[in-house]
């Protein structure tokens, strides 16, 4: 487990002093919210109120298409990659780390603040902990996708829109998932489905995402 | 006892149809250095990449002779140093040993003091001269228990006192039965004890 808890201290170490900040994200929801709110200012409370959990899920896209590049590229640029190529028996695990060192950085913030802004936007307290909940289920299957086109796109120079062109059509199904169970929950209609079916896609992409990745970086290194 | 570690048997590599090099045949054997030389484009980091398996080769095949886990048993010094520029020499270096699922931090100060660089030991890499980057790099060698140094161009950006330092550090090495695999533009000449220079890139014009 050593190399495994290495990267995501690293991880972290390192984002920590590019000067990204753990409210980074926390901010770009906010913002996000404030655009949505202006531009929908026309609509009644009561409808605002019922399109919360979207925007928030919009938003948690959003934030997680903005970081997806750093998950490969600088270990790309500086070398690391090869290394950790060079150690193909423990590769699988290491982009685990990596998936995981992302999530931790671009989402967690964001599922433990969404809940509550949605509290203060006058949201009801079970469409809240619903919503904390499909974030929770829902936003590591988006690092584990977002992972899948960072590594195909590795050692392009600029790679940034085609990721999110290739990313966010594969995103519909989470955002679909999330916010039907979010809804479901606000007009106190049942849930679990949708959030059996986001538990399931999370657990595919698990398995099968390291194995993906680990071939496209070494076609991309090769 | 077998002392020979890898195997290359026939090997060439082709990219985009040009063929990099061809007919490479060659073993890596405990306490020998080898020396690959050629031009520049004549495929000698290419070699290096194949026998770590990060690189195919179109022909041929590179035979690991050694028992379980040999991979994290070789240091692997590339072109690219693989440091990270916001973090300090020792962060780097722990992060390396941790990497390699090994936990000597005695290693790291001995590594430190054989390279002089023990001063610069919590300056951010982005603070640091090319060939100071070099010698860290060349400290990964030292900090892990490995059986095979596989080097691309070490005496590159090093002053003749660091090329000393990894010469003597080489040689010590060697006679512990390790083993060197290392790229030059020239072939070595009374560098090591047990030297093997072999050319690569004679076919790249063809």
């Amino acid at each position: 487990m050593r190399p495994f808890s290495s990267i995501i201290l690293r991880e972290i170490i390192l984002t920590k002093r590019s000067g990204y900040e753990t409210f980074f994200p926390i901010m770009y929801l906010f913002i996000i919210m404030v655009f949505f709110s202006i531009s929908l200012g026309y609509v009644e409370t009561i409808i605002m109120k019922e399109l919360i959990p979207f925007m928030i899920w919009i938003a948690c896209l959003l934030i997680c298409v903005l970081n997806l590049e750093n998950i490969f590229k600088d270990d790309y640029d500086d070398g690391t990659l090869e290394i950790f190529l060079m150690n193909y028996n423990n590769l699988e695990i290491n982009i685990l780390a990596k998936v995981l060192s992302h999530w931790l950085i671009s989402n967690v913030p964001i599922i433990l603040v969404a809940p509550l802004i949605s509290l203060i936007l006058g949201i009801d307290g079970q469409t809240a902990l619903v919503l904390f909940i499909s974030l929770a289920i829902g936003t590591p299957t988006l690092s584990l996708i977002g992972s899948i086109a960072a590594a195909l796109t590795v050692s392009l120079k600029k790679n940034k829109i085609l990721i999110s062109v290739i990313v966010l059509p594969l995103y519909i199904p989470i955002l679909i998932f999330g916010t039907s169970a979010v809804n479901n929950a606000y007009f106190q209609l049942g849930y679990m489905t949708e959030l059996y079916l986001m538990g399931i896609m999370f657990m595919i992409f698990l398995l099968i995402t390291p194995s993906i990745c680990a071939k496209s970086l070494k076609i991309s290194l090769d | 006892m077998n002392t020979s570690l890898i195997k290359i048997n026939n090997l060439a590599v082709s990219r985009n149809d040009n063929l990099i090099f061809s007919n490479i045949s060659f073993e890596v054997i405990k306490s020998y250095a080898i020396n690959i030389f050629g031009g520049n484009g004549s495929g000698k980091t290419t070699l290096l990449k194949t026998m770590i398996g990060i690189t195919e080769p179109s022909n041929g095949r590179v035979e690991n002779l050694n028992t379980g886990e040999f991979h994290e048993k070789i240091v692997y010094v590339g072109h690219k140093s693989g440091l990270k520029k916001d973090l300090t020499v020792t962060e780097n270096l722990l992060f390396f040993q941790n990497f390699c699922n090994e936990g000597n931090q005695s290693l790291i100060q001995k590594a430190l003091e054989a390279y002089k660089m023990s001063p610069y030991k919590d300056t951010p890499i982005k603070f640091l001269s090319h060939g100071q980057k070099k010698r860290v790099c060349l400290m990964k060698t030292l900090i892990t228990n490995s059986l095979l140094w596989i080097i691309d161009e070490p005496y590159s950006s090093l002053d003749d006192d660091a090329v000393e330092i990894f010469n003597s550090l080489a040689r010590n090495y060697l006679k512990n039965g390790g083993a060197l695999v290392l790229t030059n533009h020239k072939p070595l000449e009374n560098t090591f004890e047990k030297l093997l220079n072999i050319e690569v890139g004679n076919h790249a014009s063809l």
